[in-house]
């Protein structure tokens, strides 16, 4: 269970003035009202959690598009890829990242980078598309996850 | 005045709930949802290039195989010791993996919650099955909702499902039964054909019918579901026992197993084979207080206390150099699920059985006469410190991972008896240092 906020209760006025000075904060009545729990990153990023799952990125070929070597990408599988979609696919058995395309009525996967073609999504080629990235997470200061998860 | 009351009527008393309905009525179902070859097809979801190979997973130890995909069925024996077919498994071409629970329990609870939004009931019966109650709809619907159950299953988690239909929950399980036989990702159970089918089941299948009873059955020339379900009560009752009778019933369209409330836990056991034999006492001390550890966070995350701990350790039948087993059970002044004091009753039971010169194969320690904490924390003294320490650590452990803190009686990582798992894949959805790589080419 995670630790909820305590309730923030008004400080309760002293009947006597014996007591000694204590630090008081005034908040009004509406900012009472109006207390919420904070930003959560997971709201903001996670719209379908059972299909939603993390990738690390490996490679530079989609630089362009933002995404950077080590970059974490959050994959969203039950959203169904739209043409300009960057997405998780699995092309002849490996998970790669690219855009999701359409040429002249075919299917592509495409990357940035023009040393790796395009490949075809034909009946007779050797792909899924595992889910499209939702976003990308890029950090200036941590390069290495934390190593305690 | 009252009319007056003749025996003869109670006969009719039992009357069918679900009656015999056409295709276009609304009827209320269950189907049971089971995840096809589960923890192989967890491995399958982050690595695409196996989903073509046989796939074998194996127990703690890697000692048993406890998981095969359809491809590494004729290579391998369910249960059987890995050793035993590793050759077979090699030139098959098989890939083999340790068991991971941290990913197969995080799949399952993705596939249950997205079930849940599904049905207007759920009941998460296994790791990889459940009993889902679906909305009101004809039976011709029902089909296509099922499908569409899989399909919406496959797309958000990856992992194939199948599902069996019926109008309770046993037939939902011949369905489920029937559809394995014929491999069939779905079958529906509808009454009209509900006698010609059963009769294709033979009554081992039966969800309920055990090994014995299912001889028992065979020798009295009832053979398939059919004949069990047309079987009288009295038949039943004189040569089985009333959960038997019950499941005849389920099986004529009667729901009786609705609304029973889950049996209490009685003890809690915790036990592993070593990865190689122990003969020292501080091994087993360690090994001990780990069973314990474990044990003890199954206590606390049902809310209980125990008032016994119980023992074991076992050379093992096969034991080279001698064979002994021997337990010890000891009573606790207080209940409690507070570690420490378990550990110490674990390995004060431990300092009686232990006997040096032996090779001892498994060791392990069972929780008795588990009581609720509350009900404990009521009535005696307990120590409102030791709770609020062991509330902290669990929460740690389920922040951070297991066995971020831990006590130092229970060290087990690196011990040479801990217990092998090489060829564990990552735990690509529970560890930031496991998450699976996408290749930018």
């Amino acid at each position: 269970m995670e630790a909820t906020h305590r309730p923030y209760t008004r400080p309760h006025k002293p009947a006597s003035s014996h007591t000694s000075p204590r630090p008081q904060v005034n908040f009004t009545a509406s900012a009472i009202d109006a207390h919420e729990k904070g930003l959560s990153l997971d709201d903001l990023v996670i719209r379908h959690p059972a299909a939603t799952f993390f990738f690390r990125a490996q490679g530079d070929a989609m630089k362009p598009a933002g995404i950077h070597s080590g970059d974490v990408l959050t994959v969203d599988r039950s959203l169904t890829p739209r043409v300009g979609d960057v997405v998780v696919a699995s092309i002849e058995g490996e998970l790669v990242v690219r855009y999701f395309t359409r040429v002249r009525g075919t299917y592509y996967l495409v990357s940035e980078d023009p040393a790796y073609p395009p490949f075809a999504l034909t009946p007779d080629t050797d792909h899924t598309i595992w889910g499209v990235v939702t976003w990308s997470h890029h950090s200036y200061r941590f390069t290495e996850p934390l190593s305690i998860r | 005045m009252p009319r007056p009351y003749r025996k003869s009527e109670t006969r009719l008393r039992m009357v069918d709930v679900n009656p015999a309905e056409s295709g276009s009525e609304p009827v209320q179902v269950f189907a049971i949802v089971d995840c096809t070859s589960f923890y192989a097809s967890c491995e399958r979801v982050f690595d695409p290039a196996i989903r073509d190979l046989p796939v074998v997973v194996l127990s703690n130890n890697d000692g048993c195989i406890i998981a095969r995909s359809e491809e590494a069925k004729p290579l391998a024996d369910m249960g059987a010791p890995y050793f035993k077919f590793k050759d077979q498994l090699e030139r098959g071409g098989a890939r083999v993996y340790s068991s991971n629970y941290a990913l197969y329990g995080d799949m399952s609870r993705r596939v249950m919650s997205i079930l849940a939004t599904l049905a207007s009931d759920i009941q998460v019966y296994s790791i990889d099955e459940a009993f889902l109650k679906l909305p009101r709809m004809p039976y011709d619907d029902l089909i296509d909702y099922a499908h569409h159950i899989r399909r919406h299953v496959l797309r958000w988690t990856g992992i194939p499902v199948r599902a069996g239909i019926g109008r309770t929950k046993t037939l939902a399980k011949a369905a489920q039964a029937l559809a394995k036989r014929r491999r069939e990702p779905l079958f529906c159970l509808t009454p009209d054909d509900e006698t010609h089918l059963l009769g294709q089941l033979p009554v081992g299948d039966i969800w309920g019918i055990g090994r014995r009873y299912a001889t028992l059955l065979t020798s009295h020339k009832i053979y398939t579901a059919r004949d069990f379900r047309d079987s009288s009560d009295g038949w039943i009752r004189n040569h089985m026992n009333v959960v038997a009778l019950r499941t005849a019933w389920e099986l004529r369209g009667r729901n009786c197993l609705t609304g029973l409330p889950e049996a209490p836990r009685r003890s809690i056991l915790r036990s592993r084979s070593f990865g190689q034999k122990v003969t020292a006492l501080e091994d087993l001390e360690e090994a001990v207080a780990l069973h314990t550890t474990r044990a003890a966070e199954e206590l606390r995350r049902h809310g209980l206390a125990a008032n016994l701990v119980q023992t074991f350790i076992t050379t093992g039948s096969h034991a080279a150099k001698g064979y002994y087993s021997n337990t010890c059970m000891t009573s606790l002044p207080i209940a409690t699920g507070y570690t420490p004091i378990l550990i110490r009753a674990a390995h004060t039971c431990l300092h009686r059985i232990y006997r040096p010169g032996y090779r001892y194969a498994k060791a392990g320690v069972i929780l008795h006469d588990l009581v609720p904490a509350v009900q404990a924390n009521l009535f005696l003294e307990t120590n409102p410190k030791q709770t609020a320490l062991m509330g902290a650590i669990d929460r740690i452990n389920r922040c951070l991972g297991t066995d971020s803190v831990y006590f130092a009686a229970a060290q087990h990582r690196h011990r040479p008896w801990s217990g092998r798992c090489d060829l564990r894949s990552p735990a690509y959805t529970t560890k930031w240092t496991d998450i699976p790589i996408a290749v930018a080419k």
